[in-house]
């Protein structure tokens, strides 16, 4: 007897058929009417289908209209073949199997069958399906990038890195192959329609989490818990909490009050604890009151209250500093800048008002015009604040 | 009137006639039947004629591999096609004649 080249196994009513490729399409609608004889033993079956596929390709080959169109539904075609060759009609849900559901399912499958035979007779359906078929290599490739992305997912979360990308891809790259092959083992087929099916389940979660911002790990919790720069003094990234001023002569000076370019005091704290420590103690620093009587805490050096007691000059530092060269020497007549730690020395909270006040400091820190023309003097005595 | 529903009736008979001279596989014989004028001649009827002809052993059959396709099925005529041609040949010269003389108004009404 003739032996049977192989043939695909009998797909769905739309499984592949209509593909552009009359050889292809001959293939498929042949098998499709082979699984219309299924009921029938084996060697009756070849002999009545027995060279169908040469048939239907010579068909196919006249013109590219699909055989579906052209010879109606497999169904129907196969009903002729076996009155045409003196066999009785096939007996529907006896051999496909028993119950309800073999009927439920057969009527679908009718439906199916029909809208499918429908779209086929479509005039633009020719034109979509190349255009199908032109871009079935993309579905590949995106397909197998659907999984990989729910493999890479699952198994190493869902942040974007350099090896799950490349896991992404060789999915894409693999499918592609898959899809070029043309698996016609019927476990291949089924796994390729479950990874399809798959791959468009997966979709919609791809497609939103593309759209969602992407999760950045640049450090953000660490700027967010870090220490907060928009107030105080800093140099070189760590708080500043006292400023020595020195004079030309390399001396320190004491009360002295700083602006910004902006006009506004330089204050290292305006005494909040979290200024001062991150272990929430009461800072030790204490401001200045001036004759107005407004704190300044941008006199410097800040005084410092050392275990409850009276305010004190902070520890310097440095002694003295080396003097500076040139224009630096004190201008003759002009009062000097250096104010010894001993000449303010702290006068008592009493005489805050009316203590001695200090000439403002010229010579040395008059190299800068001013930001304001002048400032209300610094007494010398300090509040107990804090 | 119906021409496919008249075509049953002597599918048999032509195809057995287009096979007479020469060998055919199924798209050739639905081929050779439409050019003979009969259009309507539907592709699975031919071929399940074939089959059954070749059932009722009116025909021989024989597959010839292709290098590039599938195989072709060719079916060519046997002694007892010939004989199973001739009778239908008589028999429907018969009913055509009968059939044509029942139809022929002007002769058949004087």
């Amino acid at each position: 007897m003739s032996t049977t080249l192989p043939v695909p196994t009998a797909p769905g009513p739309d499984g592949g058929g209509a593909t552009g490729d009359p050889s292809l399409d001959a293939r498929w609608y042949a098998a499709a009417v082979r699984s219309e004889l299924s009921d029938l033993p084996s060697d009756v079956v070849e002999e009545l289908a027995g060279g169908l596929e040469a048939d239907l390709a010579d068909l196919a080959a006249e013109s590219s209209t699909p055989l579906a169109e052209r010879l109606g539904p497999p169904r129907g075609y196969a009903a002729e073949l076996r009155s045409a060759a003196g066999l009785a009609p096939r007996v529907r849900g006896g051999a496909g199997g028993s119950g309800l559901w073999a009927r439920a399912t057969e009527g679908v499958r009718e439906d199916v069958e029909h809208a499918a035979t429908h779209l086929r007779a479509q005039r633009w359906w020719p034109g979509a399906v190349e255009r199908a078929v032109l871009l079935r290599p993309a579905w590949w490739a995106l397909r197998g990038a659907l999984l990989a992305w729910l493999v890479v997912g699952a198994l190493w979360g869902w942040g974007q890195t350099l090896g799950g990308i490349l896991v992404v891809l060789a999915g894409a790259a693999a499918s592609v192959e898959v899809g070029r092959r043309r698996p016609v083992v019927p476990w291949k087929r089924s796994l390729v329609l479950a990874g399809n099916v798959l791959a468009v389940l997966v979709a919609p979660f791809a497609l939103l989490s593309l759209a969602q911002p992407q999760t950045v790990y640049v450090d953000s919790g660490y700027v967010n818990s870090g220490p907060d720069t928009s107030t105080g003094v800093w140099v070189d990234g760590r708080q500043v909490t006292n400023l020595y001023p020195y004079d030309a002569q390399g001396r320190p000076l004491t009360g002295v009050q700083l602006l910004d370019d902006y006009g506004q005091p330089v204050s290292t704290t305006t005494g909040g604890a979290q200024d001062w420590t991150t272990f929430q103690e009461p800072s030790p620093l204490v401001p200045v009151v001036d004759a107005e009587g407004v704190v300044r805490w941008n006199a410097y050096p800040l005084q410092v209250r050392v275990d409850g007691g009276a305010p004190v000059e902070p520890s310097l530092p440095q002694p003295t500093l080396a003097p500076l060269l040139g224009g630096a020497a004190p201008t003759a007549g002009a009062p000097s800048a250096s104010a010894t730690p001993t000449e303010l020395a702290t006068a008592t909270p009493s005489a805050t008002a009316t203590a001695g006040v200090r000439e403002p400091l010229s010579g040395a820190t008059a190299e800068a015009p001013p930001a304001q023309g002048t400032l209300a003097p610094t007494p010398t005595a300090s509040v107990a604040a804090g | 009137m119906d021409a496919t529903q008249l075509l049953k009736g002597v599918l048999d008979a032509a195809v057995l006639a287009v096979v007479e001279d020469d060998d055919g596989y199924g798209y050739d014989v639905v081929r050779r039947l439409r050019s003979a004028g009969l259009e309507e001649v539907g592709d699975a009827s031919v071929y399940g004629t074939l089959r059954r002809l070749y059932a009722a052993g009116a025909l021989s059959s024989y597959v010839v591999p292709s290098e590039e396709g599938p195989h072709r099925k060719y079916y060519g005529i046997n002694p007892r096609g010939r004989e199973l041609l001739e009778a239908q040949r008589k028999s429907w010269r018969a009913f055509s004649e009968t059939v044509d003389h029942l139809l022929a108004p002007e002769e058949n009404s004087r």
